[in-house]
């Protein structure tokens, strides 16, 4: 019997130490402070409608909330990224692992892909508008045809690219093909699926800001778009660092339910 | 004595259907593996070792010739072969220790009463049985590698087959690991098929070894029996003059006397 936690225990991953994380957290805090330092400064020397300081972005934030015109416009932009992008999620997935599993879907779904992927969401608007209409369709529609793209492109990439060998074990283990498929390459697809989802999320934000600017009366990008004419650009300020909190927070908790439901997978973020 | 193994002009050619791109593997290989039997296969790089491995698994049908295992032709790969891999990607890397080494049992419908007392022995058997609950990216090297022969030896196979299964392991770990293997093997006596371009590690493991001809169209060029007692050691007399042996015979086929991977 060899002397196994000799002979390997040298190899194991070294846990990151609290200094690290530490450490890390400390120079967000210092960029942070820094980008406020510059930014107060620069609002010093230009006029508030050109640049208003934090101070005056901050009491906005405060009067919108208070008035409730920005929780309305946060709760709206969330709720149209939310259903486009699991819309586009739930269509996505199952026919990239087709796509990508089977040559001749992907034969055949590859081309619209790769032509669309030059179509930017923004584009279809109009014929959005056309055939959802003015109201919540045609925005969701744009946030599922986002998503749809990123989360079809990733998890296709990553269901053609599954090694082999985790397949090839598992048949000469006795699994059958259909045990294959369920228990080995869905699985060793997670990770794909998941980065594709997390890139999605980021470009479904950005096609709801556009859409609502250009077609609607609600949402953080009608707020900012809307503050912008009225030469009321503290409140458009509000708008943005808004929209950067909301993917922040979106982001976190994506990461985190990711891996609470896959607690095993080396997932790469 | 009847063959475990045995392969009769067996040809391999890779081709995506294009002349131009098509690669001629093996071509006129002879093998017979008997039961029970310790065989390496020794090869320079690139000669196709992995080749006659899968035909054997199954993972890849011959192109010419015939693959019997025990009078049967191999259609597919089958549970009764089991295969360590050269990578430890093989390894199913979202489930634990414990898991991938009762996944075979588990996909084969066995009752849980049986295979869990399986997968526990076989933890134990190769130590592992204080890391079960972790997960291969926790493993070392060596670790993962013993992971994947635990796995493949709770599935009882007949017929083990080894591709370059310790290639990538630092030299003393190597060595515990060879160690390992013949004392497994001694204990079960299945009959192994084990690719390597380490020629001391042929001799220190096999019954037999075949040297492969360089590609393309490789085959077996000769066989040594490997006479030594076990359990073997590494400094004798005979152990070297076979390492020579060995050695000229390949250095014969890759026709780079200088480029020789191995050392003793």
């Amino acid at each position: 019997m060899i002397d196994a936690n000799k002979a390997n225990d040298l190899l194991l991953p070294r846990p990151v130490s609290t200094n690290q994380k530490s450490g890390r957290r400390g120079m967000t805090a210092v960029a942070v402070l820094t980008a406020l330092f510059v930014w107060t400064l620069a609002a010093t020397l230009t006029s508030p409608f050109f640049l208003p300081s934090p101070l005056s972005v901050g009491n906005a934030i405060v009067d919108l909330t208070v008035n409730g015109t920005l929780p309305n416009a946060v709760a709206i932009s969330y709720f149209r990224i939310l259903v486009g992008w699991a819309v586009g999620c739930t269509v996505a997935i199952p026919l990239a692992l087709f796509a990508g599993r089977i040559t001749l879907v992907r034969q055949l779904v590859e081309p619209f892909f790769n032509f669309f992927r030059f179509v930017p969401p923004i584009a279809l608007l109009g014929v959005a508008i056309l055939w959802f209409g003015i109201g919540e369709g045609s925005k969701i529609a744009i946030i599922i045809y986002t998503s749809l793209f990123t989360v079809f492109m990733n998890t296709m990439a990553g269901a053609t690219t599954v090694d082999e060998s985790p397949s090839r074990a598992a048949l000469c283990l006795g699994a059958t093909k259909r045990q294959v498929l369920w228990r080995v390459v869905l699985p060793a697809t997670v990770p794909a699926i998941l980065v594709g989802m997390r890139v999605g999320m980021g470009f479904s934000f950005m096609s709801v800001v556009a859409a609502e600017m250009i077609a609607a009366n609600e949402g953080v990008g009608f707020l900012i778009y809307n503050a912008r004419l009225f030469l009321k650009t503290a409140n458009a300020f509000a708008g943005i660092l808004t929209l950067g909190a909301m993917g922040l927070l979106a982001d976190y908790v994506f990461r985190l339910l990711a891996r609470k439901l896959f607690p095993k997978h080396a997932l790469p973020f | 004595m009847s063959s475990a193994i045995r392969m009769r002009g067996v040809e391999m050619n890779f081709s995506d259907g294009h002349d131009e791109n098509s690669y001629l593997a093996l071509k006129g290989v002879d093998l017979d593996v008997n039961e029970g039997e310790f065989f390496c296969l020794l090869g320079p790089s690139g000669c196709g070792k992995t080749s006659l491995l899968n035909l054997i698994a199954g993972f890849v049908t011959p192109t010419g010739g015939r693959v019997d295992i025990r009078g049967q032709p191999v259609t597919r790969p089958d549970k009764n072969r089991g295969v360590v891999f050269q990578s430890d990607r093989a390894l199913f890397d979202w489930l634990t220790v414990d898991e991938n080494v009762s996944f075979g049992p588990r996909m084969r419908g066995v009752p849980e009463t049986i295979w869990r007392s399986e997968a526990d022995e076989m933890l134990r058997l190769v130590g592992l049985w204080d890391h079960r609950h972790k997960l291969p990216r926790e493993l070392s090297g060596g670790m993962k590698q013993r992971v994947q022969i635990a796995r493949v030896l709770a599935n009882s196979p007949d017929i083990l087959l080894m591709d370059e299964p310790f290639a990538a392991l630092d030299a003393y770990t190597r060595g515990v690991m060879q160690k390992e293997v013949t004392r497994i093997w001694d204990a079960a006596r299945r009959t192994v098929v084990f690719v390597t371009h380490d020629i001391a590690e042929a001799i220190w493991l096999a019954d037999r070894i075949g040297i492969m001809t360089r590609g393309p169209g490789s085959r077996i060029r000769e066989i040594f029996d490997v006479k030594l007692p076990r359990p073997r050691e590494r400094m004798t007399t005979d152990f070297i003059n076979l390492f020579n042996k060995l050695s000229e015979a390949i250095d014969a086929e890759a026709g780079h006397s200088s480029l020789r991977e191995e050392t003793i």
